[in-house]
């Protein structure tokens, strides 16, 4: 049976056996992907999943379960398996079916999936693109195109109907280079579009092996505090890995460092970070949130001020505020969390050279890895592998690798002295996406040789 | 799960356009997840996962199609798109019978998860919650999640092979925050196993919990860690992640069979340290990262990696296996039906050397005693690879001196495990999840003491 059918019979169940207030969250997600190794085609995949979350409401507590067997025999199990969750959750407040509000129309882009043979073709050509852009670029580049969709709805007890999808193509490619002794660099690139065809692979796969190249001839710099520009890439990896320091949730519960800040200054000056859940170049815009609250475009810090964090209905309640329409399912069976849709950096003035000559001496961050080790939201403390370039007389003078930058994030949002006008958004990243311009920050700790 | 005369017409559609080797993996799986914070539950999530994927080689190509729902409609579904993608011409294997059943259970559970009463764990994770709280007044916070998974899967092939298994596990993963001011400090300890909710029996839960607490106590008084290259002695247990990301990672055929690891091409030379002798072992009885059989169906086994320093082995799956001319040494594992399975690791962990700890502390004149690690990843082309310090401790004069706060670990993992000059005698292996191509996977990490000559220490002074 489809979810159409399935939210038939649950309906059907639930008032067989006087269950008033239920809600189900459906997402349906299907991608094919075609990966290509050198000069041949070397794998094909394809995936559809759905599945369905109930969410139960017993005496102002919430229960949930999920499931992907959509079946008869299955609705029983998954309403009772609801009501058990719904005995023991939640804080003392109570918990309400949402009714619905007021949504904002929006259009969606719509992949078109280019057929088979084109898509191959196009990954075909991307050995040779590669092996004439630079001698030093190893047989054997590995790139990928795949066509994701998402499709989600919502459905509940008090009739309300909510439902969206969105879709996009991205395209990856690995190069790998050679130096004159043998040293191995790699770097990839990733883009996502609307459709495939629409990408320039040429240009996608000489700006791969431009980053792999640029880094031959790399060397650590010795130890010690640097002025850190942060490219527009790893600012905006720094701002998807501590996102959550602006949940709601993760404040009341003492895990994000924020208590008591809204209203006062916790970052420089430069800042303005704004979360839009309609971004114009998001592939997932969203008019409803996880819990079918409606979205809405919202200032987090404007100059350095924290304006407000952001909110699911259980924060909100507990807060007596109104939801900001920011619950977040990673999947249609993850836990209910609160995340930004897309949450950007507004960016500055200066291009990234002035930038750069305002740093003067400093160390360009292009690259960091293990960030889910590496740094910690709780306490805002990172310690990341890093790769870049040493910047002098703002100018780029050599490559850099094997080094770590490390501080707090806390502490770095209050020392961004400078952005860049060069905002880029990380949007492969699907629903909940960061963007950031390149900044400067005056001081972090590099360990190098 | 799936009906045998399905499973043969899904084969049948799945290699009726040329494909060598066709493989249908089918799960059903429920989990519970129970999370706990400020001592009320957060979210006690109950979800059952079913679908399978077909998998069909021809050559070196493959293709992968996957659905969920075990409808004989969706394994013939999935059987039909993979063969259409693939697209290898006509029909040209003789399917064999599909015989055979659940294969020899090595792990068996007692009380596997999926039937505790969620009455039962909330009363677990409460204990382990309070326990942290009572540790010291400056724990401020607590969060605690219990997790269990019993995992059904089976797997039919084009060979005939048909076989099915449980998979039961259990964890409780406990994160204590110290506060002081405007600073907070973690801790954390999440022991796990191939086992049911006995597990919570053997384990000290309320130890197990202070000692998370203890972690982010000393942290919150702890200074910085310095910065740049020195001697590190890292303790046993999670300190094993060196080796999983500096070493094993770039044993997966993956990596090897393309030539995209710095190991690729160095069997039986010596790649390490006479003093590292490094083991993957699927079959250590209850141990969260044993399986009974891989996700290709092949029973597990214990693989010994490298041997004083001589690399002998590579984790091999099928498919890369016939890139490198190689049988499978039934390393391939799976997050979950939507992935295609690549070899990956188990339980995997440096053997007991013959220095000990006093030994190895007493070699360092100024250096980082690594007690508490964390995660980790790295770059198998490059070698380069990153891993967590949790928990630090200065060593001065051969002495291990006063806390320092975390830091990541970072190099070359072909040098490094060059450089591992000692190995204690206390080997103790730890629980985490390994993600890669084919999904986040259950797997040990384990070592006794072991010191790094010299390794980039990523601190802050």
């Amino acid at each position: 049976m489809d979810f159409a059918q399935f939210s038939a019979a649950a309906a059907e169940y639930a008032r067989e056996n006087g269950i008033s207030d239920y809600q189900l969250y459906y997402q349906a997600d299907s991608s094919d992907q075609f990966s290509a190794f050198g000069e041949e085609i070397d794998r094909m995949s394809s995936a559809q999943v759905e599945g369905v979350s109930l969410c139960c409401f017993v005496n102002g507590k919430m229960g949930v379960a999920s499931t992907e067997a959509f079946t008869e025999e299955e609705i029983p199990a998954l309403f009772s398996r609801a009501i058990e969750a719904a005995g023991f959750s939640g804080d003392d407040t109570q918990e309400t079916l949402y009714t619905g509000g007021e949504y904002q129309p929006i259009d969606c882009l719509k992949t078109e999936m280019s057929d088979a043979a084109a898509v191959k073709e196009r990954l075909l050509s991307v050995e040779q693109i590669g092996l004439k852009a630079d001698s030093r670029v190893q047989k054997g580049l590995m790139s990928g195109i795949s066509n994701i969709t998402s499709r989600r709805a919502i459905s509940n007890s008090a009739g309300l109907y909510l439902e969206g999808e969105g879709s996009m193509s991205v395209f990856s490619v690995n190069v790998v280079a050679t130096d004159a002794e043998g040293k191995k660099y790699n770097d990839h690139v990733v883009e996502a579009k609307a459709d495939s065809r629409e990408m320039d692979i040429e240009k996608l796969v000489g700006r791969a092996v431009e980053k792999t190249v640029a880094q031959i001839g790399a060397a650590p710099v010795p130890s010690g505090h640097y002025p850190v520009i942060f490219d527009c890439s790893q600012m905006t990896a720094m701002l998807e890995i501590f996102s959550s320091v602006f949940s709601a949730s993760q404040v009341q519960d003492g895990l994000s460092l924020l208590k008591g800040k809204v209203g006062q200054p916790i970052a420089s000056e430069a800042v303005t970070l704004v979360d839009d859940p309609f971004y114009s170049g998001s592939f997932f815009p969203c008019t409803f949130d996880a819990e079918g609250v409606p979205t809405r475009t919202k200032t987090v810090i404007e100059n350095g001020v924290l304006k407000q964090l952001l909110y699911d209905r259980a924060a909100a309640r507990k807060d007596g505020v109104e939801s900001t329409g920011n619950a977040y399912r990673s999947s249609y069976d993850a836990p209910v969390t609160i995340a930004p849709f897309t949450f950007y950096m507004k960016p500055g003035e200066m291009t990234r050279e002035q930038l750069m000559q305002k740093a003067g001496k400093a160390v360009m961050i292009t690259f960091m890895k293990g960030a889910h080790a590496g740094a910690n939201p709780v306490t805002g403390d990172f310690s990341l592998e890093s790769k870049g370039f040493l910047v002098e007389d703002g100018k780029i003078v050599r490559a850099v690798e094997e080094i770590t930058i490390a501080g707090n994030f806390y502490q770095m949002l209050k020392s961004i002295t400078a952005v860049a006008n060069d905002l880029s958004v990380n949007t492969e990243d699907g629903i909940s996406c960061c963007g950031a311009p390149s900044v400067l920050v005056s001081d972090l700790a590099v360990a190098g040789c | 799960m799936i009906l045998t005369s399905v499973l043969e017409a899904a084969l049948e559609e799945a290699v009726s356009t040329g494909a060598d080797y066709a493989e249908i993996f089918a799960e059903d799986t429920t989990s519970g997840l129970t999370d706990l914070v400020d001592d009320r539950i957060r979210n006690a999530l109950n979800r059952h996962s079913v679908g399978v994927g077909v998998r069909v080689f021809k050559g070196l190509r493959y293709a992968y199609a996957s659905s969920s729902g075990l409808s004989a409609e969706s394994v013939l579904s999935a059987a039909k798109k993979a063969a259409a993608a693939l697209a290898a011409g006509t029909a040209q294997l003789q399917l064999s019978h599909l015989s055979g059943g659940s294969c020899e259970n090595h792990h068996p559970a007692s009380n596997p998860g999926s039937g505790v009463p969620l009455e039962k764990k909330v009363v677990l994770a409460r204990r382990a919650y309070k326990a942290a709280r009572a540790y010291s007044s400056e724990i401020s916070q607590s969060t605690v999640s219990l997790l269990d998974f019993d995992r059904n899967i089976l797997i039919a092939t084009s060979d005939g092979l048909l076989v099915t298994d449980r998979q039961v596990r259990s964890r409780i993963k406990i994160n204590a925050v110290a506060s002081q001011g405007s600073e907070n400090q973690i801790g954390y300890c999440g022991p796990g196993a191939m086992e049911g909710y006995e597990f919570f029996d053997e384990i000290d839960i309320e130890g197990t919990a202070a000692e998370a607490a203890r972690q982010a106590v000393t942290m919150l008084h702890a200074g910085y860690c310095p910065a740049g290259r020195m001697p590190v002695a890292i303790d046993n247990g999670f300190g094993g992640v060196i080796f999983h990301e500096a070493c094993g990672h770039s044993l997966e055929a993956a990596s090897v069979a393309k030539g995209m690891s710095e190991f690729a091409g160095k069997l039986g030379q010596k790649v390490a340290s006479e003093k590292v002798t490094a083991i993957d072992d699927g079959t250590i009885p209850g141990a969260w990262g044993s399986v009974n059989i891989d996700d290709e169906g092949t029973p597990n086994r214990r693989r010994v990696l490298i041997e004083k320093g001589v690399l002998k082995s590579y984790l091999v799956d099928k498919l890369n296996g016939r890139r490198m001319g190689m049988e499978t040494t039934a390393s391939s594992r799976r997050q979950d039906y939507t992935f295609p399975p690549v070899s990956r690791m188990t339980n995997t962990f440096i053997a007991p050397g013959t220095d000990t700890d006093e030994q190895i502390i007493g070699s360092i004149e100024y250096g980082l005693y690594a007690k508490k690690l964390g995660g980790g990843s790295v770059n198998p082309v490059t070698g380069e690879f990153n891993f967590a310090v949790n928990e630090g401790y200065i060593v001065r004069n051969g002495q291990i001196c006063e806390p320092v706060r975390g830091a990541s670990l970072i190099g070359r993992g072909s040098e490094v495990i060059r450089n591992i000059d000692m190995v204690g005698k206390n080997l103790l292996r730890e629980q985490g999840m390994c993600g890669a191509s084919s999904g986040s996977i259950p797997t040990d990490v384990g070592q006794p003491m072991i010191r790094v000559s010299e390794i980039t220490v990523g601190g802050r002074e």
